[in-house]
């Protein structure tokens, strides 16, 4: 057995046990799901083939495309926030001072907590009659809200939680970047008479360009896969927020899966949302030549 | 040594592997009954009347055993149908959402019942009792075990409190119609703001109340609209109630998942509007020592009902039998027995209404309510209607209950609510396929 060959049965043998998993638990459900989106299905034997029936139903309801709506704008601005509050507050942490240990620790934190622990933590704070965010309101001669039981504040709400559970990784993400930028191209800026506004705009963006590039898509992608905050915060199996409110995409999959056995409708829907996902990412790659330097450090 | 490497890697990757398939295997692979007992894979939630009524089977029957599986009752309906679909070892189990059922006859999960119950030579008592939600295009596919009814249940303190006489004081007098609900709750709040005149939970399904005992289907099982007047009728009356405080507000009880019972518990409700089961927790409620007042302090009567004769409103709950079990006559032989005089007094000392009480569950039954009258009410012969037990039941009480919180927070009109809700049935009749 030649060297080269035998280099190459080692490296597909570590690789074989996470591709099988790839294969079990991504690709076939993949592919069920796409050839599934084409059929009645509804959890047993007796289904049949309806062509593209389930996707002409989901474009032509208003509720779906009201779902769509919803989850567009969760993603946005939970992306615009999460990105730009992690710049900024990377950008103040970067630093060494007294304390910033403690500080990116303490904002880091909501990360690693689980989305249900903070989700039913926030439903208590944010209790329609009696919860802590209405009793401060009420201290301070404010007027209270209803919160998740508003029809018009329940996404709104949900979206706070999001950004403050999620901006610390991206925090994270982007102090690793800064602290890659060499001090010698600020020096050289600086004796060019660059100030501090056009060393970061010509300087750190570019240089942080990689991370801010990877931090946009991932953002992205689970802007648009948002499930557990809706699940958890508006109603679970009672069919989501106030007046389905904040009902996403992905919630109304679960809806149609789990609730109403449509695992062929909730397929397409599924479908409908992986091809979004994916455009949205080439979009993103193919974009990033304009913007993204990987040479600047 | 590369050799023993790789070998050890491929090793590695066949045992990986081989848990993968053997997980999956160990769920289908069928219980030994070589020579022993006949063991039967039941599936149900998490409910003490649910185990003592296995364990008391096990305990009375050599022949056959019954393997319990419990799942969570949150997830249950969604657990048991992936189960369904991937076969798994399953010879009974109890339908927790009853419409769930057509869902289940259409794909051949359900076995039809009629033979074996024929073999015993008489009639089941809880099948004919509740046959209209029992059968399905003629096929018997679920034997009720717990009857299905709603009542008025009402906190004597409460009424003392406010100085209202309590429900069934209008029952006798032939008086107790919605009107006289509405009037009553509203009544009990504006004597004490701290009150809450009455409760109907969030479940899509109880905002039918009214079109039930009216015979309206909403949707008839063949795919047409029925009469919504009645569905409008009490979705008035709810906003009527919630905007002066007298019934608790249904979004918020939906968002801070404040369960009715807890409601209840506390002391501040005047009357609730839920089905049989509840006496069951008012016994756990007071063993657990959560009842803000005396076990006798509270009392069931009759459902408010606008019909010349008496109707109540409600779905059975029954077991099925898969159409692929291996020990279908074993499977039958326990649900007919827990629907039957032995099952029903073991349910009964639960505080669950049979659904064919013998007289030794009618004794037991009593030992859990309160003392007067309510045994009468909870036992009387009523009519029982099922609005809404049809394929499409699911998708219109959930569909139901978002248009019900868009007009309960003002963003819809009266009128709006009925041309958006026969749009949302429309749909729902049409996407059905």
């Amino acid at each position: 057995m030649s060297h080269s060959l035998k280099r190459t049965g080692t490296i597909l043998s570590f690789l074989l046990p996470s591709f099988i998993g790839f294969i079990i638990f991504v690709l076939l459900p993949m592919i069920m799901a796409f050839g599934l989106s084409f059929t009645n299905y509804s959890g047993g034997p007796n289904f049949r083939f309806i062509g593209m029936k389930n996707y002409v139903v989901a474009f032509t309801n208003p509720e779906f495309l009201k779902y769509l709506w919803v989850t567009f704008k969760f993603m946005t601005v939970t992306v615009v926030f999460q990105i730009g509050l992690g710049l900024a507050f990377a950008l103040i942490l970067a630093r060494d001072f007294r304390g910033c240990s403690f500080f990116r620790g303490a904002l880091y934190l909501p990360n690693i907590l689980s989305s249900v622990a903070v989700g039913l933590a926030f439903m208590f704070i944010f209790e329609p009659t009696s919860g802590f965010m209405n009793q401060f309101l009420i201290s301070v001669g404010l007027p209270t809200s209803k919160w998740l039981a508003g029809s018009k504040s329940a996404l709104s709400v949900i979206i706070t939680i999001a950004i403050w559970q999620n901006f610390g990784y991206y925090m994270v993400l982007f102090i690793g970047g800064l602290q890659n930028i060499s001090m010698t191209l600020y020096e050289a800026a600086g004796i060019d008479g660059a100030n501090k506004w056009k060393q970061f705009v010509h300087v750190t963006l570019p240089g942080l360009s990689p991370m801010l590039f990877y931090g946009v898509t991932i953002a992205v992608i689970r802007g648009f896969q948002v499930f557990d905050y809706i699940y958890i915060m508006t109603g679970g199996q009672q069919g989501g927020g106030p007046a389905g409110s904040t009902n996403v995409l992905a919630f109304d999959i679960y809806l149609n899966a789990f609730t109403y056995f449509r695992f062929g409708y909730a397929s397409a829907e599924s479908v409908v949302l992986m091809i979004i996902i994916l455009a949205m990412t080439f979009l993103q790659s193919h974009g990033q030549k304009k913007w993204v330097s990987y040479d600047i450090v | 040594m590369r050799t023993k490497k790789i070998l050890l890697v491929l090793t590695l990757i066949a045992c990986l592997a081989s848990s993968v398939f053997a997980a999956g295997a160990s769920e289908t692979k069928a219980a030994p009954a070589a020579d022993g007992p006949v063991v039967i894979s039941y599936y149900t939630w998490d409910d003490s009347s649910h185990k003592a009524l296995i364990d008391t089977f096990n305990a009375t029957h050599k022949d056959i055993q019954v393997k319990a599986q419990i799942l969570p009752a949150a997830d249950y309906e969604t657990k048991l149908t992936t189960l369904l679909s991937g076969r798994a070892d399953i010879d009974a189990f109890m339908e927790k959402r009853q419409v769930d059922m057509f869902g289940q006859y259409d794909n051949g999960y359900l076995e039809p019942l009629d033979s074996y119950i024929a073999a015993t030579g008489k009639p089941n008592p809880a099948v004919e009792a509740f046959k209209s939600s029992s059968v399905i295009n003629g096929d018997t596919v679920v034997i009720p075990w717990r009857g299905g009814a709603y009542y008025t249940y009402y906190n004597k303190k409460v009424f003392e409190k406010a100085g209202v006489p309590t429900p069934d004081y209008y029952v006798k007098r032939g008086e107790w119609t919605w009107k006289k609900f509405e009037e009553v709750a509203k009544a009990i709040t504006a004597a004490d703001p701290s009150l809450v005149g009455s409760t109907i939970y969030i479940w899509g399904g109880q905002g039918f109340f009214q079109a039930g005992q009216a015979g309206d289907s909403i949707v008839t099982p063949d795919g047409k609209i029925d009469n919504i007047d009645n569905v409008v009728k009490q979705l008035e009356m709810r906003k009527r109630l919630e905007d002066v405080g007298a019934m608790w507000s249904l979004v918020d009880m939906k968002v801070t998942k404040l369960h009715y019972s807890k409601q209840f518990y506390d002391g501040n409700v005047g009357m609730l509007l839920i089905g049989e089961w509840f006496p069951g927790q008012m016994v756990t409620g007071r063993n657990d020592g959560l009842l803000a007042y005396d076990f006798e302090d509270w009392g069931i009567t009759r459902l408010p009902c606008d019909q010349s004769e008496y109707v109540t409103v409600g779905l059975p709950t029954g077991n099925c039998i898969t159409s692929y079990s291996k020990k279908k006559q074993a499977a039958f032989e326990f649900i007919n027995w827990m629907s039957g005089p032995e099952g029903a007094a073991i349910a009964a000392s639960y505080g669950v209404l049979p659904a064919a009480p013998g007289e030794a569950a009618k004794a037991e039954i009593a030992k859990n309510l309160p003392k007067g009258n309510s045994l009468d009410y909870f036992l009387e012969e009523k009519g029982n209607n099922t609005a809404n037990f049809s394929p499409y039941g699911t998708r219109v009480e959930t569909e139901f209950a978002k248009l019900q919180e868009d007009f309960l927070l003002g963003n819809i009109n009266i009128e709006q609510f009925k041309t958006n809700f026969t749009k949302l049935l429309n749909d729902i009749i049409k996407t059905t396929y």
